[in-house]
């Protein structure tokens, strides 16, 4: 896109899309400690990723403030405004998923104290298509890529193949395995916030597809028709 | 939706040089509709052509309709003065006559004999004041001088004067470019008002006053009209690459 | 930049004296000339006088003896008197003569009086009995036949120029030529006086008609350039605005431009008019230098004007002259000054009115 004759909102909207994807990448790598952290049982892993959750609502507040700033400095229209808004939104939907990820690690801490049992091969293989779907849309937003925002929001069904099959997996564990209900049910836990992983980065996709598109987005819309554009 | 004036395919010449280039854009009745583009984009030359004060203008030339509830201004058959009472002007600066407050609402309406006796006039001026947001500030001093009121004042005396004669269309040629921000707000709140009585075009190179008073917005460059549409719409989603860089400050 | 800064105003300082200087000087010449003008100007105002029954017969002015009847006591005194009484000068006086003079100065028998002649007098030979009424009314005749001819024809051209004419060749063609007339010396102005109203029309000579339409001529390029100007210089947005509401373009013109411009159109009129009642050059070409005793009676009577009179006092031999032109002077500049001072009160009550 053309420059703004004015430098220095593109550099604030630079900074805007930078602070974005820094609070990405940090909760990218929560997410993975997360479920090292559980798989692994490391509870000094899982207590140093819930004390950086901090860092992350630290960026939220600071791209709140600088998106506010450019409301009230800059009065963006068109898609200057639509970036804003969609930073806002996606802000908070990132901060939600490294809330996510810092739940799981609690789990790391409860299933801790719980007597041993047999482990559930089927977190870290959950755990990758959610991963994928938020990194994809982080990108789709950095680039204003239609389709690719598109593509995240329909990964989300696969997603709820995926969690179905572990569910049904963990209450057979349960079954079969009743002394040991506790920690599957914490398992099931970690499970439901992975899930949630998902959903949420089907939220941004959807804000990106409100930016690049101004038409809010209609999930009806989307299930008729896979790719509209 | 019906237009209040519809403009058909004009195009308007001073002399060699094209400033319009077969602009279509109806006005929609008792709404406002701004005209918004770079300088020299035509916005102003449009406006004008409205009530016809482009022709005093020397070598110009203007081909097309302006249909004014489906007549065209242009028609050998039309009176300038008689379309002037229909489509009232306000203009860029302030400009009262320099005589007193009474005197310039008064003007109007005495040179087109619009009342019976001085009680009717004396209605018209209180109303058109009224209706103008400067009643109460000035009924004190109706006699004295316009020249001695504020830049904002002075301003919506001029609208007072302009809906004094009772038009049905009102153009606006950037009328708050000389004013304080307050001033500035008490003119838009006073257009959404007067939207009720009379379609309004405004042009405007503010852009948040064009998304603030409008309904309808127009995006002329270098002669066209690149963009019309609803006001939201254009501000949030524009169709046009020009149009979106033009209100985002990407203009190059 | 501070060595440079201190320069910058040094020089400022230097150029402000300058500019005082010049004008200390303008304002010195001028200081002098006008004392020089009233000092030998107001005398003629104030005629010697001495007592019938005291002064010897030679005293007495030879034209007032005829004209005065026996009953008066103060009797105007003669040239020579008069001009030791009031400077000393003692001229082709005997000896004897001025004894007589000291005489009656000690026993209050010769005095100053106030010469209500020279204002309702008209020309003379004799230097104590010329007045300027005769020159007073032939200017104010002949301007008012200026009046009649540049007011209309100047405004009414400059009016067309200005807002109705369409810019073309013609047009712009006549206006250079106007603003060149505006800068031709007046000496033509009276050239074209002679031939055209003299030679050609055949009206009488030395009379305020001729003279009056001659002075016409000339202050007309002068009014059409300042109306131009003023009617230039009002703002398009105030047509605009009447326009705007529908007005007529001729009430455009006479409600709003020409109210907004008559504070300029006033000034340059009576300016004009200033230039023309002192104007002498075309009045010597179209023959109004003539000596002439009575004051005139109709615009078509043999006239003269105050400055040509002026010119003719100042070439005559008598000393009593001297102070009688300068004395015409003062009138004529006291009238410039009044006229110049309506001007401006004009100027200054319209100017409150459309305070813009």
């Amino acid at each position: 896109m053309i420059k703004h004759i004015v430098k220095a909102y593109d550099d604030e909207l630079k900074a805007l899309h930078a602070l974005i994807g820094h609070m990405g990448e940090l909760t990218l790598s929560q997410i993975n400690n997360a479920i090292k952290s559980v798989m692994a049982f490391d509870v000094d892993l899982a207590q140093e990723l819930i004390a950086r959750d901090r860092e992350v609502n630290l960026l939220e507040t600071k791209v709140d403030e600088l998106a506010v700033r450019i409301l009230a400095l800059r009065q963006p229209v068109a898609y200057d405004l639509r970036t804003v808004v969609a930073s806002l939104k996606i802000s908070n939907q990132v901060e939600r998923i490294a809330d996510y990820a810092s739940n799981i690690a609690k789990f790391t801490l409860a299933l801790k104290d719980l007597p041993s049992f047999p482990k559930i091969k089927e977190l870290p293989i959950l755990i990758k298509m959610p991963e994928q779907m938020f990194q994809s849309a982080l990108i789709a937003f950095e680039t204003s890529d239609l389709n690719l925002a598109l593509k995240v929001w329909h990964m989300d069904q696969e997603v709820d193949v995926y969690y179905k099959a572990y569910l049904q997996k963990i209450f057979e564990a349960m079954i079969n395995d009743p002394k040991n209900v506790g920690a599957y049910t914490q398992l099931l836990f970690a499970a439901k916030n992975i899930e949630r992983i998902g959903d949420q980065s089907q939220n941004i996709a959807e804000a990106v597809y409100t930016m690049i598109t101004g038409k809010p987005f209609q999930e009806s819309d989307m299930l008729k028709n896979a790719h509209p554009i | 939706m019906p237009f209040k004036i519809d403009v058909k395919n004009l195009s308007l010449f001073y002399g060699d040089k094209q400033a319009l280039f077969k602009v279509s854009l109806g006005l929609p009745k008792l709404q406002t509709t701004a005209l918004i583009g770079p300088s020299g984009c035509g916005k102003s030359s449009f406006l004008r052509c409205l009530n016809r004060m482009n022709d005093s203008v020397p070598n110009i030339h203007i081909d097309g309709k302006v249909l004014l509830d489906g007549n065209d201004i242009y028609a050998p058959s039309v009176d300038v003065v008689e379309l002037r009472s229909h489509v009232g002007m306000v203009f860029q600066k302030p400009n009262p006559f320099p005589r007193s407050i009474y005197e310039n609402v008064a003007y109007g309406p005495r040179i087109h004999k619009l009342f019976k006796n001085k009680s009717a006039l004396d209605e018209i001026v209180e109303t058109s004041l009224t209706r103008a947001g400067l009643w109460e500030e000035i009924k004190d001093r109706l006699h004295q001088p316009a020249t001695r009121l504020s830049g904002g004042q002075q301003q919506r005396l001029c609208i007072a004067r302009a809906i004094a004669i009772s038009p049905e269309v009102i153009l606006m040629d950037e009328p708050c470019s000389a004013l304080d921000p307050i001033a500035t707000a008490k003119i838009e709140e006073l257009i959404d008002e007067l939207r009720e009585k009379f379609t309004i075009v405004i042009v405007t190179h503010n852009l948040q006053q064009a998304a603030r008073v409008s309904q309808k917005t127009a995006f002329f460059h270098s002669g066209h009209i690149v963009e019309a549409g609803e006001t939201g719409e254009l501000f949030t989603m524009p169709k046009d690459e020009r149009t979106q860089g033009y209100i985002t400050g990407r203009y190059g | 930049m501070k060595k440079t800064l201190r320069k910058r105003h040094r020089r400022e300082k230097y150029f402000k004296g300058l500019g005082f200087a010049s004008l200390c000087l303008a304002l010195l010449f001028l200081g002098t000339v006008f004392g020089n003008i009233i000092i030998t100007g107001v005398p003629a105002f104030f005629r010697t006088e001495v007592l019938r029954e005291a002064a010897p017969s030679d005293f007495l002015n030879p034209h007032a003896q005829y004209a005065l009847d026996g009953e008066k006591k103060w009797i105007t005194a003669s040239d020579e008197v008069s001009l030791y009484y009031k400077n000393g000068e003692t001229g082709n006086l005997t000896p004897e003569q001025i004894k007589t003079i000291q005489s009656l100065e000690a026993h209050d028998q010769i005095r100053l009086a106030f010469n209500g002649a020279f204002l309702t007098h008209s020309d003379s030979r004799e230097p104590e009995l010329a007045g300027i009424w005769g020159g007073l009314l032939g200017s104010l005749l002949t301007l008012i036949i200026t009046f009649l001819t540049a007011f209309p024809l100047g405004i009414g051209a400059a009016i067309y120029l200005e807002e109705f004419a369409t810019k073309n060749r013609l047009v712009h063609l006549i206006e250079v030529n106007i603003n060149n007339l505006a800068a031709v010396p007046s000496i033509l102005f009276g050239l074209l006086g002679l031939v055209a109203f003299i030679h050609f029309m055949g009206l009488p000579r030395p009379s305020a008609l001729v003279g009056g339409l001659t002075l016409g001529l000339m202050s007309l390029p002068v009014i059409v350039v300042a109306t131009r100007a003023s009617l230039a210089a009002v703002p398009y947005a105030l047509k605009e605005a009447a326009m705007g509401l529908g007005a007529m373009p001729l009430q455009v013109l006479f409600h709003h431009v020409i109210p907004a411009a008559l504070p300029g159109i006033v000034t340059g009129i009576i300016l004009s008019f200033a230039r023309a009642l002192g104007e002498t050059a075309p009045l010597l070409m179209i023959g109004m230098v003539a000596f002439i005793a009575t004051p005139p009676s109709s615009f078509l009577d043999p006239t003269t004007v105050l400055p040509v009179q002026i010119f003719n006092w100042s070439r005559s031999p008598e000393m009593g002259f001297v102070e009688n032109t300068s004395g015409a002077i003062l009138v004529l500049l006291f009238v410039l000054v009044l006229l110049n001072s309506i001007a401006i009160t004009i100027r200054k009550k319209f100017e409150l009115q459309n305070a813009f």
